[in-house]
């Protein structure tokens, strides 16, 4: 067998492989998260774990709120609700949490103090503590019990519960509504915990005792659901467009079902080996990275179509010799594009580097297939289709036409005022919090719960440090002191220290406790309540170790490295931030929106160095520094593209910036190609990159309908880019001095 | 004959017993027609706690004016709970009144606004919380009403509150899951 016939049985191998692992693996691991999309922070690791940290607490969780009807009936919804959401295996319930919480606060009660209860009983207060204590056993309905009199007289737990709780958090049911609020147990960014979740939700609203009702929703996972029903929506027209276009296009081209087969089966192949490679590499996939790889559909039928159309342009010649007319400018050009994608695994955003793969693999595997299997399968030549013909005579004769110094100069001067307008009106975007609108109803629905719980959860924290555990819990006390001090306690939501104070301020709280309010004051409560256990509180703290941490106050705290952390999450902003050395106020939304500027600045550097290499390979694959023309259209259309989004009101984003990478990587084939043929002999070439540029334009172009703005600036950016290199492409005839058009002219 | 009279005796004192308890049924509307709008009630409360002789006594004063609730205890200890729609407050021994933390707030809130819609007869506005046991039972002449929490942590903490009364809440008592009770009588309002 010959080396080619080896060759593509390798590559039938490969497909069928990646076919069956792609199948088994794709509808688990998709990613949804749009986090994901965020650069992590490389220079400080400590600072992206916490950062991580932080958003997994506050992504997990998710409260439902059941109002209208009468109590009874939202009552009977809501245990029918909580217990679909339990029975799915993917949620846990708050008062899981609640139950924890007090277990932990009673075995260390001798140990712990409300902050205001330390300033109390240092200046003396014990007994109006332990008289606040009697007056809640006299109180009605109040919660001393029994068991209580036997084993906390003084309620301490009650009274560490009542501080320590966040302000705004509600304890008590609530007269209007039914809440439920737990812990998503699964990755809430995968699809099919969110498709879980929403058919316990579907089955609830589809039944008929819930009639009349209303279901409220908050939580990460149901952002993250409805982002990806729009991808997959967004997904499916792009992907639905493209295949019609090319089977239109194709049809047209070469009046022949065939070749959109073969083109839609070098789709497949492609796509297939580069989600496989995507898959095992990264485990898993971004729904954003995927809406791209539906936008690769358009670039990879470009090699497909470049050899067809040799048949159009050459019916007499062999498969051989066809292949050898583009193998030059087809490798040349995957190599382009290939590095142009290969750019995106320098920036540390996972979604862009599967990107990078899917891209790479998919280009590479359709050139491949281009010139080992196309040939194979092409079977008796095509014909010309009468777009093929008005192609030719229209564009193709507008695009071969060599440019004279009026038009150049004419063109100069359009560019410059395109240029000067667009910078004038044009600017950049990093703000993450308007790359994607959030659903209106989701928000409305927010906005009800925290009007019925009153808890309104703040993504901002506080970052503490330290070289040890306990180092680092004593910073963190240091911090709560300051904001004390600067009246801003109250803003504080969760800290970890509070539950687990520092060695040193648990032997402090004990011996207040023991001789500021016990030993004093015990005994008198005791012989007003009629209790005899004088020595209740003997012993408590010894084995209050014993006690399991409450997940949900263990996860505040971190290590990265040799470096121990904990968040302390805030729910408003301050107006006074501490100023301590080893204290971060982080809010994520500004950290990443940073973040995105300098890559950003970054990209577009990368751009610049992205050309110059390209340049440098021209100049090593032709031996020629006239072969730099070539980038000449790519260096117009990279500069023009901003300025054209910008007039049409987009600002320009780090996505716009990796969009450009694209350009870059296929003005470039353009341009080879128009290189290699020049004038007339390059009729039938130019119909090849017009239908290339074609495809890519509708295909990605498709993406500017997205409603998440990354996908939107991404896809207008590498359209307009496209279409700009593409019309630019005849400069690089302009006086070329190549052997082909040498010997034409 | 004197079988006979001892017989029209009984006779007579079952009339009598017969003719007051009709009176006393008539006497006695719904608890739903209670008249709603100002309170101002004075309370004694025993609290029974399991394994403890005797029960803690307390004595205080209930007023309710629209959103306004006072939950004023007298004895053992002079303490004023005020409750509003801007927080909760708290005095002692008539001294001036501080915030209550977040936490002992909302119970105590929830308590008094229950306590008061009891009192006011307002079982619509309860029924968010308990199950309401309507119509009423009458016992020993008084309707009774019993409450029971819907919320099962609630329940625990609360436990089943039987609400008497005639034209207006005489009794609240408070069984509560682990036998610890609590029984609240109310003065009879000022004519």
């Amino acid at each position: 067998m010959s080396k080619a016939g080896i060759a593509t049985i390798l590559l039938l191998l490969a497909f069928v492989t990646s076919a069956a692992y792609v199948a088994t693996h794709l509808a688990d691991d998709i990613d949804t998260n749009i986090l994901s999309l965020l650069p992590g922070d490389s220079h400080d690791q400590t600072l992206s774990g916490a950062m991580e940290r932080a958003n997994d607490e506050a992504a997990n969780r998710v409260v439902f709120a059941i109002e209208g009807g009468i109590a009874a009936d939202r009552r009977k919804a809501a245990k029918r609700l909580l217990s679909d959401l339990i029975a799915s295996g993917e949620f846990k319930n708050s008062a899981d949490d609640g139950k924890a919480l007090w277990q932990w606060l009673f075995a260390n009660r001798t140990q712990m103090l409300c902050p205001d209860d330390r300033v109390r009983l240092a200046k003396g207060e014990g007994g109006a503590i332990a008289r606040e204590a009697m007056v809640q056993w006299y109180a009605p309905m109040g919660s001393g019990g029994a068991a209580l009199l036997k084993t906390d007289p003084l309620l301490l737990t009650n009274r560490l519960l009542t501080c320590l709780t966040p302000s705004g958090i509600r304890m008590m049911p609530n007269p209007d509504a039914e809440i439920i609020s737990g812990v998503i147990t699964a990755p809430v960014y995968r699809l099919d915990v969110q498709d879980k979740i929403g058919s316990v939700i579907r089955k609830w609203k589809d039944d008929p005792s819930t009639q009349g009702l209303k279901l409220e929703r908050a939580g990460a996972i149901f952002h993250a659901a409805y982002g990806a029903a729009h991808a997959r929506k967004e997904m499916s027209i792009i992907g639905g467009i493209s295949t019609l276009a090319v089977l239109l296009f194709y049809w047209t081209m070469f009046r022949s079902f065939r070749a959109p087969v073969i083109a839609m089966g070098m789709v497949a192949f492609s796509l297939t080996t580069g989600l496989a490679a995507t898959l095992l590499l990264f485990g898993s996939i971004h729904i954003i990275a995927l809406v791209f790889g539906a936008a690769l559909i358009g670039m990879v039928v470009d090699y497909t179509t470049y050899y067809l159309v040799t048949g159009l342009a050459e019916p007499e010649l062999d498969y051989r010799a066809r292949r050898a007319r583009i193998v030059k400018p087809l490798t040349l050009g995957m190599l382009t594009s290939v590095g142009a994608f290969a750019a995106l695994l320098f920036f540390p955003v996972s979604a862009f580097r599967q990107i990078a793969l899917l891209g790479s693999v998919g280009l590479a595997t359709a050139w491949a297939a281009t010139l080992l299997l196309t040939p194979r399968v092409e079977g008796r030549a095509m014909k010309i289709g009468p777009g093929a013909s008005w192609t030719r005579n229209v564009i193709g004769r507008f695009l071969g036409n060599r440019p004279d110094r009026r038009l150049a100069v004419g063109v100069f001067l359009v560019a410059i005022a395109v240029l000067v307008l667009g910078m004038w009106r044009g600017h950049t975007l990093d703000d993450v919090k308007k790359f994607q609108a959030p659903s209106r109803e989701l928000v409305a629905e927010e906005a009800q719960i925290r009007s019925l719980t009153g808890f309104s959860p703040s993504a901002a924290f506080f970052l503490v440090r330290g070289d040890t555990r306990e180092s680092a819990t004593v910073r963190e006390e240091q911090l709560l002191t300051a904001l004390r001090e600067k009246d801003e306690a109250g803003a504080v939501l969760w800290a970890a220290s509070r539950f687990d104070p520092s060695r040193t301020q648990r032997a402090a709280d004990e011996v207040l406790i023991r001789d500021g309010l016990v030993k004093p004051h015990l005994r008198e409560v005791l012989s007003t309540l009629g209790g005899k256990e004088t020595n209740v509180y003997e012993g408590v703290g010894a084995n209050s170790g014993e006690q399991a941490m409450p997940t949900f106050i263990r996860d505040f705290r971190g290590r990265t490295g040799g470096q121990f952390w904990s968040i302390v999450p805030v729910n408003q902003a301050l107006a006074d931030v501490p100023s301590l050395p080893f204290v971060q106020f982080v809010e994520p939304a500004r950290q990443y929106s940073e973040l995105f500027a300098s890559y950003r600045k970054l990209a577009s550097s990368g751009l610049v160095l992205a050309v110059v290499l390209t340049g440098l390979m021209l100049v090593l694959a032709y031996r020629s520094l006239s072969a730099l023309k070539i980038v000449f259209p790519t260096v117009a259309g990279l500069l023009l593209t901003p300025a054209v989004t910008s007039l049409v009101g987009l600002p320009f984003t780090f996505f716009s910036a990796m969009g450009l990478f694209l350009v870059a990587g296929a003005g470039v084939d353009y341009a080879i190609f128009q290189w290699e043929n020049p004038g007339r002999a390059g009729s039938w070439t130019r119909v090849g990159i017009i239908l290339a540029a074609a495809m890519t334009c509708i295909s990605v172009g498709m993406l500017g309908l997205s409603s998440v703005l990354p996908v939107k600036s991404f896809g207008l950016s590498v359209a307009i880019g496209v279409f700009l290199t593409l019309m630019l492409s005849p400069f690089v005839s302009m006086q070329s001095k190549s052997p082909a058009s040498e010997s034409e002219q | 004959m004197a079988n006979v009279i001892a017989g029209l005796r009984i006779l007579g004192a079952a009339s009598v017993l017969f003719v007051g308890l009709a009176s006393t049924a008539i006497a006695c509307p719904s608890p739903e027609m209670m008249a709603g709008g100002a309170l101002d009630r004075s309370f004694t409360q025993e609290k029974f706690i399991s394994g403890v002789a005797h029960p803690l006594h307390s004595t205080g004063q209930l007023e309710a004016e629209n959103d306004k609730i006072v939950w004023h205890m007298l004895t053992p200890f002079d303490v004023k709970t005020t409750i509003t729609s801007d927080g909760i407050t708290q005095s002692f021994d008539g001294g001036s009144a501080n915030k209550v933390a977040t936490g002992s707030s909302e119970i105590s809130t929830m308590i008094a606004r229950t306590m008061a819609s009891m009192m006011r007869g307002d079982w619509g506005s309860l029924k968010s919380i308990f199950a309401v046991s309507m119509p009423a039972k009458v016992y020993e002449g008084d309707w009774a009403v019993v409450l029971t929490p819907l919320d099962e942590r609630l329940g625990k903490l609360l436990g089943e509150i039987t609400v008497r009364g005639c034209k207006e809440v005489s009794t609240v008592d408070i069984v509560r899951p682990d036998g610890d009770r609590e029984h609240i009588q109310f003065e009879a309002a000022a004519p």
